[in-house]
């Protein structure tokens, strides 16, 4: 069956993806989503590993700016209420000095993110085989 | 309606849509895509563009010092993933600031912000007035009143005939937004309304009966642009 590439009805996101913002941002090109996803979920596991090293110092500036650079990434992603829970972690980090307090806060977006990369994955997948089928 | 562009952004998704964005629009012609700042500045130098889309943080110097090292400035839209820039945007007169990540429909809002403008040519400024944050307002001052700026360290002091205003900033900031607007600076502390000097002397300047230090460095300077005003 031929799917039309800018007819973004013909590929459902699955729930917790913010599809219409998903639809504003692609247009409907499934194969650009696909990329997109790919290049995102790359960079934002590697910018957690460096915040989780960055975690372990004592300067929260430096941890700010890299949980900074990584929070649009959540967004390209479709994913924006977990971009809404860096932007608060990013926030603690400019007001808070106390580490510990900043630690225990990285340890629960830490596993926000870990959950909705898996989600990302889950979705990439199926992105690919939907996107086999366009041709 | 075409402009000529580059971007300047570290992050590679939003430097991908961002491209994409242009084309679709069919008025941006990109040209170069730089992942910092300094690599874009050297472009600029040879290349000019009518349009930069310019990031605030990234590896290196930001996006604001890129524009204070900048002789001529494009038009610039600012892309950025944090609200508190939105002040200093305003502060440097930027067409427009687009939070990442933006859709298409929000884009297009921007590109209505542009003026027509050529390659290489300064976008206008409004240089009749500059606006400062004063006490978490802005305050309009008009920049024939104002007779001299002096620096506090982290922040400067616009004296006028009337009023003295305390804001925010640095000298080398004020320096670079004042420029070629008949302000020069005299000293390290000090940038003076050159209309408003009424004396030149030894390493001083008189400027309504206070007198302001001029550094050797300058005094040459001071006296050449003092003879031209």
């Amino acid at each position: 069956m031929m799917i039309d590439p800018f007819d973004l009805e013909a590929f459902v996101f699955s729930e917790g993806f913010d599809r219409f913002f998903l639809e504003e941002l692609y247009a409907g090109d499934t194969r650009m989503v696909e990329q997109m996803f790919g290049i995102s979920s790359t960079q934002a596991t590697l910018s957690m590993d460096l915040a989780g090293i960055e975690s372990r110092s004592s300067d929260p500036a430096r941890l700010r700016r890299v949980i900074h650079h990584a929070k649009p990434l959540f967004g390209y992603m479709g994913l924006l209420s977990v971009q809404d829970s860096v932007q608060q972690f990013e926030d603690l980090c400019h007001r808070e000095t106390d580490m510990s307090v900043i630690r225990n806060a990285f340890d629960t977006l830490k596993s926000i993110v870990e959950e909705a990369l898996t989600r990302v994955r889950h979705e990439q997948s199926r992105l690919q085989k939907f996107n086999l089928q366009l041709t | 309606m075409r402009f000529t562009a580059i971007i300047v952004e570290d992050l590679k998704p939003a430097a991908d849509i961002l491209q994409r964005f242009c084309q679709r629009s069919g008025i941006i012609d990109i040209r170069a895509h730089f992942l910092q700042a300094e690599d874009a500045l050297e472009h600029l130098c040879h290349q000019p563009a009518d349009l930069l889309f310019l990031d605030v943080e990234m590896p290196g110097i930001s996006g604001f010092e890129m524009l204070d090292r900048l002789d001529t400035r494009p038009q610039v839209i600012l892309t950025t993933s944090k609200t508190e820039y939105a002040f200093d945007a305003f502060e440097y007169r930027v067409a427009d600031y687009l939070r990442k990540p933006f859709t298409y429909e929000r884009f297009l809002q921007s590109l209505q912000q542009l003026q027509p403008a050529t390659a290489g040519e300064p976008s206008p400024l409004p240089n009749e007035r500059i606006f400062i944050k004063v006490d978490g307002r802005l305050q309009k001052l008009e920049r024939s009143e104002i007779l001299y700026i002096e620096s506090l360290g982290d922040y400067v002091r616009f004296i006028t005939p009337d009023k003295k205003y305390i804001t925010h900033n640095t000298i080398k900031n004020i320096e670079a937004r004042v420029e070629g607007m008949n302000f020069m600076k005299v000293h390290r502390s000090y940038i003076v309304n050159l209309s408003s000097v009424d004396d030149l002397r030894e390493g001083e300047v008189v400027v309504r009966g206070i007198t302001i230090p001029v550094s050797k460095s300058h005094r040459q300077r001071v006296r050449q642009r003092l003879k031209t005003v």
